[in-house]
């Protein structure tokens, strides 16, 4: 198995330890999954140096970018999730499992990925700064939907559990959008750069410049939804389902990226 | 002479109503749903690659068509493999455009009345509401609040008579310019966009051996000459442009362009070419024939290989004589680490090769009283575009991400606190319009007013 493949199939189990004790585990131990999340990291990013030395499956690559991606905007999201002196921040780790979960999903498919298609080395020697540049800034802009996702859908469930019917302005995943909105617009900007430099265009109509450009305009939507300056009359599920389609465009990026 | 003063009011009514449907942000919710909505399609169902035209998009156009079996024709006929320039999208964009200018409109006014005169703005409708009550005179609230509030706020605006007050606190007013900034980058993309579309122009696939040229008409003549080729692959190329006053030397390479002027020109690939001659015995020329569609005849032959194409045939007419030559990148096998030809050569319909061998740089074969000379050469691909509207559309991009920096950084918080006598006690209704996480900023704010002589006891939570 190559390396990159193992680094991230060690990711996802850790990952998935650490969904388990976001489950069974309260407020008082919330340091195990958050432990497990910087755990998940360093995997994720181990599996991603490696292709320092050897050329990487470029799908694979982007999906483990974007559980890294997903992982840093979760751990600085995890504390915002929950409000002040609320009794619900119990079960916050529910939240952080909740993306986790998803990050172990991402790294187990960027394993699989990475394990069984060949990669390409035309990929490998198209590597400039300002690609690098792209990939950073794009793994934390749409891994952060993740979060969003989480958090999000994690505020619809205790709002129908203490039988509340909650609007868009009171979502909990717009802390998390506020944080990875900036680096998916900065991101959007380095892929003009890029095509400029590659194909004398601003944009290429292809999936892996499209899907970015669609969770944009859907995370645009949401903030505007979401709004704590001027709160709108817009349902709280309608959030949240901008969240999960920005999400979907998240992963179709990465997974179209050539 | 008399007049009608409903007529005009209804018409000002009627204008109203448009500027407010047309600036609503609901509106350019809806529009941005449809935009991505578009894109996501475009993203999904193939585009037709640019620079297609006539035969090669007909041809083009009908292999998609055919993926989708019946729904193949329909989504011809909608534009769906070129949603680009579809007038659906164009219309999507032209009503952005719209709403995004009476946006910019709106925000404007918004930010000059909340920097001139915070304390007039009447708070938001359905803001969170946190309810308390403090003990004590309601004077002495009043005048306590103000300096409490100050460390956090820059402005605060006091209206107060006997029974009631109401305090506006405002930080940072200057943010607004942050959403502001979101709103006027776009419509200066969109414009950028529109200036591309109309007054730019993009050449692709231009091939070019050394020493070749090609004439870009649109570029007010422009000559593009191929000098040289340092390698393979990714290899730098030096070319030339010539204009009819002045004239350049550039240096191009893969993802690194060269700009003349407002021309952008990129190097899309470098591929093998084999360079063919043929000569009698008695040293004349001898016409070759590309066996390739459309393939002239000439007394010398550049061969293209592409990645797609690495197999190309060219004859000799007047000698019965076929030749095929593919290339590859290298043959570990017969170890050879450098790109080689294979070529063959047939004698008329006999399927048999006369002549099979490997070319690395060069060779002469001689056959039938002919005398062939192979030598290996390297072609160049490049793009040319030219972009008029690539500087407004840098200049919204930038704008749109100092927007939303500061926008999440530097948002304008505001605050009413309204104060109502009950008795002995003070009734507290905090409201605050944040960037995120009201809630906190509400129990930041009683903290402050904690700092009145008597405790704050919390009554309701409530969202208003």
């Amino acid at each position: 198995m190559p390396a990159d493949a193992l680094a991230w199939l060690a990711a996802a189990v850790i990952l998935l330890i650490g969904t388990l004790l976001g489950v069974f585990t309260r407020r008082d131990r919330l340091w195990l999954p958050l432990a497990a999340l910087a755990a998940g990291l360093l995997g994720v990013l181990i599996g991603v140096g490696s292709h320092a030395w050897r050329p990487a499956e470029p799908s694979a690559e982007a999906l483990a970018l974007l559980a890294g991606g997903a992982l840093v905007v979760t751990a600085w999201a995890a504390p915002r999730w929950t409000r002040p002196a609320e009794s619900s921040a119990n079960e916050r780790s529910l939240a952080l499992a909740g993306a986790l979960l998803g990050a172990a999903a991402l790294s187990l498919a960027a394993a699989a990925l990475a394990w069984r298609a060949a990669p390409t080395a035309a990929a490998w020697s198209a590597r400039t700064w300002l690609s690098g540049l792209r990939v950073v800034l794009t793994s934390i802009g749409l891994g952060g939907w993740l979060a969003v996702c989480a958090g999000s859908v994690w505020g619809l469930w205790l709002a129908s559990r203490h039988g509340e019917f909650p609007a868009a302005a009171t979502d909990r995943g717009r802390p998390a959008a506020l944080f990875s909105y900036p680096w998916l617009t900065a991101a959007l900007l380095a892929a003009v750069a890029w095509n400029l430099a590659a194909h004398a265009t601003v944009l290429v109509l292809q999936p892996g410049d499209l899907w970015p450009l669609v969770a944009w305009l859907l995370g645009a939507i949401y903030l505007h939804a979401t709004s704590t300056w001027r709160p709108r009359r817009v349902a709280a599920w309608l959030a949240t389902a901008l969240a999960v389609l920005a999400l979907g465009a998240a992963v179709m990026s990465a997974v179209s990226v050539q | 002479m008399a007049s009608n003063p409903v007529k005009p009011r209804r018409i000002l009514r009627v204008l109203d109503g448009l500027w407010y449907a047309g600036s609503a942000p609901h509106t350019l919710m809806a529009l941005t749903a449809l935009l991505a909505g578009t894109l996501a399609l475009a993203a999904i169902i193939p585009q037709q690659p640019a620079g297609l035209a006539g035969a090669a998009a007909e041809q083009w156009l009908t292999g998609a068509a055919s993926g989708y079996r019946q729904a193949g024709s329909f989504l011809r006929a909608a534009g769906a493999f070129h949603i680009a320039g579809s007038p659906w999208t164009r219309a999507i964009l032209a009503a952005l455009a719209l709403n995004l200018t009476l946006r910019v409109a709106a925000q404007s006014s918004f930010l000059y009345r909340l920097w001139r005169s915070p304390g007039l703005l009447n708070a938001p409708p359905r803001l969170i509401i946190q309810r308390a009550a403090l003990p004590g005179a309601l004077d002495i609230l009043v005048n306590q609040t103000p300096p409490a509030l100050r460390p956090r706020f820059s402005s605060v605006a006091v209206d107060h008579d006997a029974d009631r007050a109401q305090m506006v606190a405002v930080r940072r007013p200057l943010g607004a310019a942050g959403p502001l900034l979101t709103y006027a980058g776009p419509l200066l993309i969109l414009f950028g966009l529109l200036l591309n579309d109309t007054l730019g122009w993009r050449a692709e696939n231009i091939v070019l051996a050394p020493g070749s040229s090609t004439l870009l008409p649109r570029a007010e003549g422009l000559w593009i000459t191929l000098d040289g080729v340092a390698g393979e692959q990714s290899a730098p190329v030096t070319l030339s442009l010539t204009r009819m006053n002045a004239d350049k030397q550039v240096r191009i390479a893969a993802n690194q362009p060269a700009r003349w002027g407002g021309v952008w020109l990129t190097q899309q690939e470098i591929a093998p070419a084999l360079a063919v001659t043929a000569e009698d015995s008695s040293g004349q020329p001898i016409a070759i024939q590309s066996l390739a569609p459309g393939g002239e005849v000439n007394q010398e032959l550049l061969l293209l290989f592409q990645q797609t194409q690495g197999e190309q045939a060219f004859a000799l007419p007047d000698r019965d004589l076929t030749f095929r030559a593919v290339s590859y990148p290298a043959l570990p096998e017969r170890n050879i680490a450098a790109p080689v030809f294979l070529v063959e050569a047939y004698r008329g319909a006999d399927p048999v090769p006369v002549y099979d061998e490997l070319v690395e740089d060069s060779a002469a074969v001689k056959l039938d009283g002919v005398t062939l000379t192979l030598q290996r050469d390297r072609y160049v691909v490049l793009e040319a575009a030219a972009l008029p509207g690539l500087p407004l559309l840098l200049l919204g991009a930038i704008i749109t991400l100092a927007g939303v920096i500061t926008s999440v950084v530097y948002g304008p918080t505001r605050a009413w606190i309204g104060m109502a006598a009950d008795g002995d006690a003070v009734d507290l209704a905090v409201r605050a319009a944040v960037a995120a996480e009201p809630e906190r900023e509400l129990n930041r704010l009683l903290a402050a007013l904690r700092t009145a002589p008597a405790p704050v006891v919390m009554e309701d939570a409530d969202a208003g």
